[in-house]
């Protein structure tokens, strides 16, 4: 049968060729960097309850402020709370509302930049209302959106996927222009597809690679201005631990006790920095060229 | 026999910048099924909006006006709905384009691509459309269809990305396929191949084919009849025989004199075609190969010449006709 040893001989050609693919995702060191230290946050996050030591409510008056050691790794805060448990539950808190915003914001920027870049008359509307949100700093517009609809960790999401939802609807928009006039898509158009099929069937998954950068860019992004709205008392309501929240609290005693504002500060900062740089790595990735 | 396709004084006029320009200029032409019929003339003359008028697949925005007739086995096309446009598309007319690369979706497999027309159109199964797919990569000679239907487009050379997007244009049966350019990217030796492919496919499926190309051999090899265009109209029609033979109007001689064929002499200067083509909205009132005609007198450039009998076949647009002949 050497029809069947040479198609499998060609299995197996193909099967190697994507392998190498693969194996140059690896070669990218940005890539795997930040994914390493992105699946080492992630998992700290999600196993907070397994890992914490105590629970990150639990106030303990007489343990006030103790500096780092073997039994609290990252010392106590001023109510006596261990602030390792309190920084990784508040990283819960923090992943879980920069990934939703992330999240959210992409997939509705991607649809209406999709639809705006596809149509004309949608185009000038959308775009036009994004320009307008986009005047507005993103820091901003959460803070006017968390006052006027009350903080809660939901309002939180909701008003930091509208800030950023504006950014990925003009990446869509742009990569909908050019890979619309793509022979591929007059070809589908000329088997009889209709508009919503080419749209999002045939157009999306190639507009999708920008996205994905986008995404992560915004997760980082959302992670620092949830902190930041948390600090200034319109993020998500104390005492839940957000990384936000954690570093307010530590505010009034940032001089005497150094720890409770730098060891969760690196948490965050290592976070966002896992973050751009598996960003940066995604981007090298797709876009070998670029 | 009725005709499969009957164009009849096709007119597709675009808005532009510098204003109305009128891209097709009363085409009129007839397919029959199982006919393969050519479509010729350089880059700008229109053949590939006469294609896109047929399918109605320009850019709705750009077009000023549309007339004429497109019958598609007695219905005609031009006045059909958009919906109804969306089921004939692929099903009863398809279109096959010059480079494969660029027509297939880089992010799906090829199987997928050939999947999916069969969903816009038939309701079958996974399974079932599956081997329908690898069937139809099988007809068009891709070897080892059933591990092929799974690679993506990158992965395939030129000439099998071809017979892919064949494969794709033809899985629902097209009585009419469109073909732009279909050989144009490929090397000579694959271009035979693709042709011949497309001709057998022809005769097994009882298709008409409109080959739009600007390769007067390859139209004399394979098409029954040919129409010349330039500038959006015709300027000669006929057997594909007597117009590579006996072309009759000055830009068809033109065409055949500037490929070279294997007598030309070695070192032999290759003829030209004076001048470039005119942009469309600078066509003067008269004929509109005036400017690069070598035949061409004062009258020309003003007397606008009609489509005329020559022969029993043949028609030819130019009122120098009888003068060229006669070699004066």
């Amino acid at each position: 049968m050497p029809d069947e040893r040479s198609a499998l001989a060609l299995k197996s050609a193909l099967r190697e060729q994507r392998m190498l693919v693969l194996r140059s995702a690896l070669d990218k060191r940005m890539a795997v960097a930040g994914f390493a230290i992105m699946t080492v946050i992630v998992l700290l996050a999600v196993l907070a309850p397994v890992l914490a030591p105590a629970g990150p409510y639990e106030i303990n008056p007489l343990d006030r402020l103790l500096p780092p050691s073997s039994k609290h790794w990252f010392g106590t805060d001023a109510l006596g709370r261990d602030l390792l448990s309190r920084t990784l539950y508040g990283l819960r808190i923090s992943l879980a509302v920069g990934g939703s915003t992330a999240l959210a914001s992409s997939a509705l920027g991607l649809l209406l930049g999709l639809l705006s870049g596809y149509f004309s008359f949608a185009e000038n509307i959308i775009m036009r209302i994004c320009e307008g949100m986009m005047a507005i700093p993103p820091m901003l517009l959460a803070i006017a959106l968390v006052a006027a609809l009350g903080s809660t960790s939901f309002n939180v999401f909701l008003s930091l996927s509208v800030a950023y939802m504006p950014l990925v609807a003009r990446v869509a928009r742009s990569s909908t222009l050019s890979v619309r006039e793509q022979t591929y898509i007059e070809a589908i158009k000329s088997q009889g597809a209709s508009w919503a099929r080419v749209l999002f069937g045939h157009i999306a998954p190639n507009v999708m690679s920008p996205i994905i950068v986008q995404t992560t860019y915004i997760f980082a992004s959302a992670i620092i201005i949830e902190a930041a709205l948390s600090f200034l008392g319109a993020g998500v309501p104390p005492p839940a631990p957000s990384l936000g929240n954690v570093l307010y609290d530590a505010k009034s005693v940032i001089f005497s006790a150094w720890w409770t504002t730098v060891l969760p500060g690196i948490v965050m900062m290592l976070t966002v920095l896992g973050l751009n740089i598996l960003g940066d790595g995604i981007r090298d990735v797709m876009d070998p060229a670029g | 026999m009725e005709p499969l396709l009957k164009v009849d004084n096709l007119k597709t006029e675009f808005r532009t910048l510098r204003g109305i320009v009128t891209a097709v200029d009363g085409v009129s032409f007839e397919v029959r099924a199982g006919e393969m019929f050519g479509l010729v003339g350089e880059s700008g003359c229109g053949k590939s909006v006469t294609s896109q008028s047929i399918m109605r697949l320009y850019d709705e925005k750009k077009l000023a006006r549309h007339s004429g007739l497109a019958l598609l086995d007695g219905e005609n096309l031009l006045a059909a709905s958009q919906k109804r446009m969306r089921q004939i598309r692929g099903r009863d007319v398809s279109m096959i384009f010059q480079d494969a690369l660029s027509a297939l979706n880089p992010v799906f497999t090829i199987g997928w691509q050939i999947k999916e027309v069969l969903r816009i159109h038939q309701k079958l199964g996974n399974k079932e459309s599956r081997e329908k797919a690898v069937d139809m990569l099988r007809l068009t000679g891709i070897p080892s269809p059933e591990t092929r239907v799974d690679s993506y487009p990158h992965e395939l050379s030129g000439g099998m990305r071809q017979r892919a997007m064949i494969a794709m244009a033809l899985v629902c049966k097209p009585k009419l396929l469109i073909a732009d350019e279909p050989t144009t990217a490929l090397d000579v030796t694959i271009q035979a191949q693709i042709m011949e492919m497309i001709a057998d496919l022809k005769s097994s499926l009882n298709m008409g084919v409109v080959l739009i190309t600007h390769d007067l051999g390859v139209v004399a090899q394979t098409c029954s009849r040919v129409v010349v265009m330039y500038l959006g109209q015709i300027v000669e029609e006929g057997d594909a025989s007597d117009i590579f033979y006996h072309p009759l109007h000055p830009y068809t001689k033109g065409l055949l004199e500037s490929s070279p064929s294997i007598r030309t002499k070695r070192g032999a200067p290759l003829h030209v075609i004076q001048g470039s083509v005119p942009p469309l909205d600078k066509a003067g009132s008269g004929c509109r190969f005036a400017d690069r005609c070598p035949y061409a007198d004062k009258l020309c450039s003003s007397v606008p010449p009609m489509l005329v009998n020559a022969g029993a076949t043949q028609k030819v647009r130019c009122r120098k006709l009888g003068s060229i002949e006669s070699g004066v």
